[in-house]
Order: C-alpha cells, then sequence, then structure tokens
C-alpha cells in the first residue's frame, strides 16, 4: 500500500505532535549557590517539530547521542520538556495540567533493553497486570482476561505467566514489554530500540509480531531505533536526528533511496546490507565523531563533518525546508545532493 | 580510499613468519568445548572442524550462544579453564598444536603471532594508564620477543619501568622511569596515524576515558598491528559501536589488514556486515558448524535451511513490499546433548534420519561445505 | 540463643518462673558463692544466682537486636529509597543529615540522647533506633539511585503509579536483598552497643538483670569472685557471635534465593 498523499499529512489526521520541543539538561559540577559564570547545558534535544498521522509507523533514526530516547520520552511524558509542546489527538498534553492516567491509557511505551523494563521480582502475569489495574481498575477476574489475552496475541502462553524474567529469554521478555504495552489498549506506542538487544531470527519474529498487531489493533507506532534496515522495514515516516535536531524527515520510501542531507547519506550507505556484490560499507565517506553536546559547533552542527559545507553553514542554523512532496530538509545547501 | 602513511612504522619486521602466501594457517580438528557449572554442562561447542589459510578475511557468523565466542578464545587460550573444559580436538597453528602446549608456551603466541580485539571498547584498556603508554607496551613485548623469544614477557615489564630505572632487566632496552611512550613515540604516532586517529601526538597522552568507542577500537587495532601478528581475531569488535563508526572501523581493519598480509578471523552476529567485509563465511548454530562457503556462494545460493532461514530474516526493504520469514521456534537448549541434527526441530525440510544421525561438515561443491542431510552428508 | 531468649521471653510474660532461681530475688544461697551444682554460675554479693539472672536476661538483647535493626531498616530504606527517586535538594538534604550522624561518635550520641530520655529498656531500644538508621539510609539511597533509572520504573509510571506506589512496590522489594545482607551483619554490633549502654547503667534498673549493667555492678569484684564480671562479659562475646552467625546463616538463605 503505497502513501498516495502529495504531502505526508495534511490530508491524514495526525494523531501526535511535537511542536518547537527542546530539553536541555544542565550540569552542575557542584551543587554551589556560588557558582560563576553561565550555566552549560546538555542540549538532548534541540527545537524538533514532527507530526505523527494516525495508524501509520514514523522511525526516528540516529546515532548514539542525537537525542532520539530523550524525545521519546518527553513525548510519553516522563520528562518534562525545557520548552515546546507535545500536542495529542488535538490537545497539548504537556501543559501540565493534565491527568497523567488518562494519557497513558493511549499512549503507551516499550522500552530498550528488555532486560531492565521488566522488574525482576514481579511474576509476567503480574507486570502486564500492573498497567490494567492502574489505568484501566475493574475486578481481579476482568485484570485476569485481559492479562492471559495480551499474552495470546503475543505469543506466549500460560506457562510464562508465572515465570520471572530471569527464566525468561530476550525475545520472550520484549513480547512481554509489548503484551504490558497493549494492555490498556493504547493508540500510539513509543517503541525504543525494540529488536537491538535481540538475535537476528528473533528480531524477524518481533518485527512480524509488531506488524500484525498494528493491524489488528490500528495502532501508531513511533519506533526509535540506529538500524536503518528495522526502520526502512517497519516505517512510512522517516525522521533523520543529528546532535540534538531533526535534519531531514519525509516518507520513507523518498528518503532512503534518496536521502538529500549529508549527513541521512553518510548514514544510509553505511548501513550495511547483506549483499556482497554491492559492497557499498567500504566506499561509505564519513569523516569525524559526532560532536560534544554541551559545545557543538555553531551553525549548522554537521557542518565540520559535511563535505559540502560552506562559510554559511559554520555561522547560521539551518532550518526545516521542504524539497520535494512531504520531504524536508535543514541544510543550506540542499541542491547539492540533488543529483 | 588510499592510506597515505606507508607502514614503515613495521617495515623493522618480517610479515608473520610465514613462508607461502597461502599456506595453511590454523587448523581445528574435532573441537569440543564444555562449560561446567553446577547447573549442568553446556556443550558450547561440538566437534568443530575448520581450515583457514593465510591471507585472508574470514568472518564466523551465528547467534548468541552458539559458540562462536568460544571457538575464538579457545583459539588464542583465553578460555576460562573452569568452567570451560576442552573436552577434544586440536587447534594446530602453523602445524603447531597449541592445546597441547603449556601455557607458558603458548603465550609465547599471544599477541605476536596469533592477536585478538574485543566488543566491549570501553573494558578492553586499561583504564589508569595513557592510551600512548599502553601501545608502548604493546611494543615493548615485541621488542622483548625479538630479542630474546624464549623470555617470557609478563606486564611486569611495565611494572618495573613505573617504579625503578631498571638496570636488572637483561634487555638492550633501558626503560625510563616514566611515560614509557617517550621511547618509542615516533612509531606509536605512525601507528595512530595508521589507524586514522586525528590529532595522534594529543591522543598518546590521553586516558582511554577520554576517547570515545570507536577511537578506542582503533587503539585495539593499532595495538594488535604493532605485534604483526599473522592471524587477528576480532570478536564483534563493531557492535557496540554506532553505524557510521562501525562503517570506519570495518573500513579500516579490511584495508589494513591487507597491506600488513594478516589473516582475520571477524565473529559477528550480522550477517550483513560479514557480506561487507568477509571472502569466506562460516555459520555455526548451537555449537555446529553448518555451512562453511566463500561470501559469495552463501549468499546466491545458501545450502544449509539455517542459513537460508537467517537470510530470510534479514530486513532489507520496505514492509509493503518484502516480506520476512523469521525461523519458528527457538534455539536449542545446550545443556543437553542433542543427537541427530541440532537444527532439526526448527527445519523446514526435515527428514527422519536428521533426528538420529548428526551431520557432518563436508565438501559438496569446490570450497563450499556444508552439514545436511540433504545434501546427503 | 534464639530459642533460649523466646522461652524466657514467653515464660517471663506468663509469670513462670523457668529459671532455677527467681533472678531478682536476694539471698537464695550463699552470697558470692563459686560455681557449684547449686549455683551453676555462683552468686552475687547479695546472694542472687548469677546463672538465673543471665538467662533472665537474654530476651532483652534479642528483642533489642532484633527491634532496633527491624526500625532501622523501615526508616532507613523508607528515607533513602524516596531521597534517591526525587533527587534534588531531598536528596542532598537526606545526605547532609546523615553526615551529621556520621560526624558524631555514635556512643556519644547514644549515651547524651539516653541521659536525656532517662533509663529504661524500651528508652534504650529509641536511642539506638535514632543512631542506627543513618547507614541504611545511605544503603537504600545507594542502591536506590541504581535502580531509579531502570527502565522498568518508568514503565511503571507509564503504567500509571504514583510516586509511592512506584516505592513500594517496586523500589523497595528490589533493594532489600542488600540491606538484609548488611543487617545481617549488624546485629551483633547492636548487642555490644547495648550492652556498652547497660554497662553504663542506662538501660533496665537494678534489681533486674542485664548484662551489661551486670559486668558494671559486678566488677569491683573482679579479684575476689572473678566469675562475677567476667562471665556476663562472656555471655555477651557469645551472644554477639551467635547473632552474627545468625545473621550469615541468612545471608546464606537469601543468597539462594
Amino acid at each position: 500500500m503505497v502513501l498516495e498523499l502529495r504531502t505526508t499529512h495534511s490530508e491524514q489526521e495526525v494523531i501526535l505532535e511535537t511542536r518547537n520541543i527542546s530539553k536541555f539538561y544542565p550540569i552542575r559540577r557542584t551543587f554551589n549557590p556560588f557558582q560563576r559564570g553561565p550555566s552549560k547545558y546538555v542540549r538532548a534535544v534541540d527545537n524538533v517539530s514532527i507530526k505523527v498521522p494516525k495508524g501509520k509507523t514514523v522511525a526516528i533514526v540516529g546515532e548514539s547521542g542525537c537525542g532520539k530516547t530523550t524525545l521519546a520520552k518527553v513525548i510519553a511524558l516522563l520528562v518534562p520538556p525545557t520548552s515546546g509542546d507535545v500536542i495529542f489527538e488535538g490537545e497539548s498534553i504537556t501543559n501540565g495540567k493534565i491527568d497523567r492516567k488518562s494519557i497513558y491509557r493511549e499512549i503507551q511505551m516499550v522500552f530498550q533493553d528488555p532486560d531492565s523494563s521488566l522488574d525482576p521480582r514481579l511474576e509476567v502475569r503480574d507486570s502486564i497486570a500492573e498497567p490494567c489495574k492502574r489505568l484501566l481498575g475493574g475486578s481481579e477476574n476482568e485484570i485476569q482476561s485481559t492479562v492471559t489475552r495480551s499474552l495470546q496475541v503475543v505469543g506466549l502462553s500460560e506457562r510464562h505467566a508465572r515465570r520471572v524474567p530471569a527464566h525468561l529469554s530476550g525475545g520472550q521478555k520484549q513480547r512481554v514489554a509489548i503484551a504490558r504495552a497493549i494492555s490498556p489498549r493504547p493508540k500510539l506506542i513509543i517503541l525504543d530500540e525494540p529488536t537491538s538487544a535481540l538475535d537476528t531470527s528473533v528480531q524477524a519474529q518481533i518485527l512480524n509480531l509488531l506488524l500484525d498487531l498494528q493491524r489488528d489493533y490500528n495502532l501508531t507506532y513511533l519506533i526509535i531505533t540506529h538500524n536503518i534496515s528495522v526502520a526502512e522495514y517497519l516505517s512510512d515516516i522517516l525522521v533523520v536526528m543529528y546532535a540534538g535536531n531533526v535534519v531531514e524527515y519525509g516518507l520513507s520510501n523518498s528518503v532512503i533511496p534518496k536521502p538529500r542531507h549529508p549527513y541521512t547519506i553518510a548514514l544510509i550507505s553505511s548501513a550495511p546490507i547483506p549483499n556482497p556484490w554491492k559492497r557499498n560499507l567500504l566506499n561509505a565517506e564519513i569523516r569525524g565523531e559526532v560532536p560534544s553536546a554541551i559545545n557543538p559547533p555553531s551553525g549548522c552542527k554537521f557542518h565540520p563533518r559535511c563535505p559540502y559545507a560552506e562559510k554559511l553553514c559554520s555561522e547560521q542554523s539551518p532550518e526545516l525546508c521542504e524539497i520535494g512532496p512531504g520531504h524536508f530538509v535543514s541544510c543550506h545547501f540542499a541542491e547539492k545532493t540533488a543529483e | 580510499m588510499g592510506l597515505e602513511i606507508h607502514l614503515s612504522a613495521f617495515s623493522n619486521l618480517q610479515p608473520g613468519n610465514s613462508e607461502t602466501k597461502s599456506s595453511r594457517l590454523l587448523s581445528i580438528s574435532d573441537l569440543s568445548i564444555v562449560y561446567g557449572s553446577g547447573g549442568g554442562d553446556v556443550y558450547a561447542v561440538d566437534r568443530a572442524n575448520l581450515d583457514i589459510e593465510s591471507d585472508k578475511f574470514v568472518t564466523i557468523v551465528g547467534e548468541s550462544g552458539c559458540g562462536k565466542s568460544t571457538v575464538a578464545l579457545a583459539i588464542i587460550g583465553l578460555l576460562a579453564a573452569p568452567p570451560a573444559r576442552i573436552q577434544s580436538g586440536r587447534i594446530e597453528y602453523k602445524s603447531v598444536d597449541l592445546l597441547s602446549l603449556v601455557e607458558n608456551e603458548r603465550r609465547k603466541y599471544r599477541g605476536t603471532e596469533i592477536a585478538m580485539i574485543f566488543q566491549e571498547p570501553l573494558t578492553s584498556l586499561n583504564p589508569v594508564y595513557k592510551v600512548g603508554d599502553q601501545i608502548a607496551e604493546a611494543i615493548v613485548v615485541r621488542e622483548e620477543r625479538k630479542h630474546n623469544p624464549n623470555r617470557v614477557v609478563r606486564s611486569e615489564i611495565m611494572q618495573k619501568a613505573y617504579d625503578t630505572r631498571v638496570t636488572s632487566f637483561p634487555s638492550r632496552i633501558q626503560m625510563p622511569r616514566r611515560n614509557l611512550s617517550s621511547l618509542f613515540r615516533d612509531e606509536i604516532l605512525d601507528a595512530l596515524k595508521i589507524v586514522r586517529i586525528p590529532d595522534p601526538d594529543q591522543v598518546i597522552d590521553r586516558y582511554p576515558f577520554e576517547l570515545s568507542g570507536g577511537m578506542v577500537q582503533r587503539v585495539m587495532i593499532a595495538m594488535a598491528l604493532a605485534q604483526k601478528p599473522a592471524l587477528l581475531i576480532a570478536d564483534e569488535p563493531t557492535t557496540a559501536l554506532d553505524v557510521t563508526t562501525q562503517a570506519q572501523v570495518l573500513k579500516l581493519m579490511k584495508v589494513l589488514m591487507d597491506e600488513v598480509n594478516t589473516s582475520v578471523i571477524l565473529i559477528t552476529h550480522d550477517l550483513a556486515v560479514a557480506s561487507q567485509v568477509a571472502d569466506r563465511v562460516i555459520v555455526m548454530y548451537a555449537g555446529d558448524l553448518v555451512e562453511d562457503a566463500e561470501v559469495y556462494d552463501l549468499f546466491s545460493e545458501p545450502l544449509h535451511p539455517y542459513s537460508k532461514g537467517l537470510l530470510s530474516c534479514i530486513p532489507s526493504g520496505s514492509k509493503d513490499n518484502v516480506k520476512l520469514n523469521p525461523i519458528p521456534g527457538t534455539v536449542p537448549d545446550l545443556t543437553t546433548l542433542i543427537p541427530g541434527c541440532k537444527y532439526a526441530a526448527r527445519c523446514p525440510y526435515v527428514m527422519e534420519i536428521c533426528r538420529k544421525k548428526r551431520p557432518t561438515l563436508t565438501e559438496v561443491k569446490p570450497k563450499h561445505r556444508v552439514a545436511c542431510f540433504l545434501y546427503g552428508t | 540463643m534464639v530459642i533460649t531468649s523466646l522461652v524466657v521471653a514467653i515464660s517471663n510474660s506468663l509469670h513462670i518462673s523457668i529459671t532455677p532461681y527467681n533472678p531478682i530475688q536476694q539471698n537464695v544461697g550463699p552470697p558470692l558463692a563459686t560455681p557449684s551444682w547449686a549455683h551453676i554460675l555462683g552468686t552475687d554479693e547479695i546472694g542472687r544466682d548469677v546463672f538465673s539472672r543471665i538467662v533472665a536476661a537474654t530476651p532483652n538483647d534479642l528483642a533489642v537486636s532484633l527491634v532496633v535493626i527491624a526500625s532501622a531498616l523501615a526508616i532507613g530504606s523508607l528515607l533513602g529509597t524516596y531521597a534517591a527517586f526525587s533527587g534534588g535538594l531531598v536528596d542532598e538534604g537526606l545526605m547532609r543529615i546523615t553526615d551529621v550522624f556520621f560526624a558524631i561518635p555514635s556512643l556519644v550520641l547514644a549515651m547524651a540522647i539516653g541521659v536525656a530520655l532517662g533509663p529504661g529498656l524500651t528508652n534504650m531500644m529509641i536511642v539506638l533506633i535514632i543512631v542506627w538508621w543513618p547507614p541504611y539510609a545511605r544503603l537504600a539511597r545507594g542502591e536506590g539511585l541504581k535502580i531509579a533509572h531502570q527502565n522498568y520504573i518508568d514503565a511503571a509510571r507509564i503504567s500509571g503509579a504514583g510516586r509511592f506506589r512506584i516505592l513500594f512496590d517496586h523500589a523497595i522489594p528490589n533493594i532489600l536483598v542488600t540491606l538484609f545482607v548488611y543487617a545481617s551483619l549488624d546485629i551483633g554490633t547492636v548487642i555490644i552497643a547495648y550492652a556498652g549502654l547497660s554497662y553504663l547503667g542506662l538501660s533496665v534498673t537494678p534489681p533486674h538483670p542485664e548484662w551489661g549493667q551486670m559486668v558494671s555492678g559486678y566488677q569491683d569484684y573482679l579479684l575476689l569472685a572473678p566469675w562475677l564480671p567476667l562471665i556476663p562479659g562472656l555471655v555477651i562475646a557469645l551472644g554477639v557471635i551467635g547473632f552474627s552467625l545468625l545473621g550469615d546463616g541468612i545471608r546464606d538463605t537469601l543468597e539462594r534465593f
């Protein structure tokens, strides 16, 4: 099913939107009320605005330190933003007066690292029951049947219900985490690196499970990953982040075959393809290292590593502009990559 | 993409001591390794047979628990002897059975002939010594072994160098009181430049925690190369790194290994990575070697059902036009010795004989070995 | 030891005497008698049977150690985890408060509070609890910090759990194991501290028996009737060893768990 929209979102109902979200963490060496000089900040997320259409999958890709996990936590209301708004179904949920429980009935999250996302002391059925108890209420029987149904849906059985995480494999733990997330029947699920800790064959099982669940429950996914292949497989829309900023953003089937931001080009060409006749890896051109989050480069944060950089790039930070239908790039010289 | 610095740093060494280019470097026969613990034995590696020619880039691919790291550690001799037990087999390096050697003898090969780099860059370097000093240590070891090949070199060298002016040290190298790196500064700088570390004169005096993961891995490669090994084993060296850094490090490894004529065994769980850098790919499953082929052959015509299954598991394309076919089931429990083929429980082509007899790894096409009864092995 | 204490405690509360002689009654035998079959550990200067006194005093120590440790554990884990999860000023505040407690030698502090409160078993328990909770709080805080950033805590938040629910359901159960291990090593130490306090006369008043108080009360007779001060001292030592071994046992069982 190819998205035939001219632009990404105008005709689609947008279920979630972030407007100018920034998250800065102040660095404090000591608790010193007499500290001189301006505070330094880690600019984890810097002015990010994205839209997530209902029923679709948006993948946020980037490498370590780009702020994608922090952005996910801000959207999930686990971390308050320094500035900006998160709009869910038309209403701002970051204005502080929101009833969290009602939000969490609609927005849920599956965390990175299945080992630490389950309480090691709780049996599987108790972990899955927790959101039901707190968010949905209901009798003991109702909760139990929700738990059983959730287990079935993710491919686990009653046998697993009584186990503790230590007796489960990585794939099984991740299934439990997914079961827990779907129990309150949310509309949007944020998945933070859902398969990064898993073996290839297990990853394939989980990816298919996610697709089945999306279809069966009409879910919207926001997936954070550093794995381009997974992002390409699952997503309809791709958001590329670098050092806290969104650098490119658009339909996956236009961004991935024709990336326009120099960082996206480097990122996609560095992703290994299982094809020995196309050894892109050895031709990937990328220099340098991810910049410091406290002292990022001036202007465009990518300019020290960019093969197309010019003077303007070190002076002025570029804005996201549309260079194709629904395809946005944050670069002063996007035309250079248009070949 | 070419290297600007010529390898003059290493020119005073003979390449790997191998007479002929394409000779048998490593030969593993019938290797079985068991991890024993209170709760029972885990049969980690089951009668592995493997030959490696020199001057090749070999990848061992498999999922977690398949035994690939165990084989690597056994080759270099860093297997924790309890709980691991080598039940049988030989590892012949240039016709010497490494397993029959005493630890003192074994140590001579470690680092000089066979080098290794590990997965977790943060723990590979000693955090309390500067980077330059640690590279210098590798060079010192090399120099020591050149002059006195029978001398067992321990890290007491470093201890002595830092504590006292070593005069009782029966070597031709006078150790300075501090700053080992000043001794070999030029060579260290060259080594760092070869692995493309920016600002090498600054990095020499840095501590490991000041470097990023990618840079530390490059330092590890530099240290490994300083010894001019004939064989380098890399155990998931890029798994903990970012995608772009991974590309840089893999590219570096491939290019350097070509230049210095070192054979490489790369251990990875990522078939895509293997396809990008390997000459030859070996697939392991639950302690068995199931397929062994040139990389082009494996990807164009995978023979073993597990290899086929694994290849169809890798997402490459969008969900709209590609269908992932995950392998049903899970990896078998290795605490019991499984009769027959270990993959039988998940194999779509399973036959009666598969559950009873164990297939052996045999060559069914030129340079393409597989262990599967589908091919009569 | 535990069994003895339980038996004595039960019998004390039931007003049944199980000791050979009434521990407070004077002149059950000749004063300062050497240990003999009639009086296994001899008698003191006013004729009370030493053995009975020692046995009668046992439940005090058991009670004190258990109550103090349990309370310190409870207070410490609550405060420590709350501080770890709150961070910021609350955390700093707790750390500074515990610093104050650590700065003053514990026994001196205990004495000061003890004198202020006055003698008595319950008062001594209170004193010891006040002195004992800071290390548990710090330990709990350290452990709490470790798990505060674990994903399952975030998952609990997203499941709608409030702050205190997270503390009680997720945080505290996961840190308790470490705290129990520490506590098991600590039991013996409490006994020594309590014995010290009772030596100084801060605990139960005579004529009720109490080991430390017996040591101080009998020390003048060291040369005359050496068993008088030495035996309670020995019993204190045995008590500490016994409880420490008990603590070891608890720890081993927990580790297997």
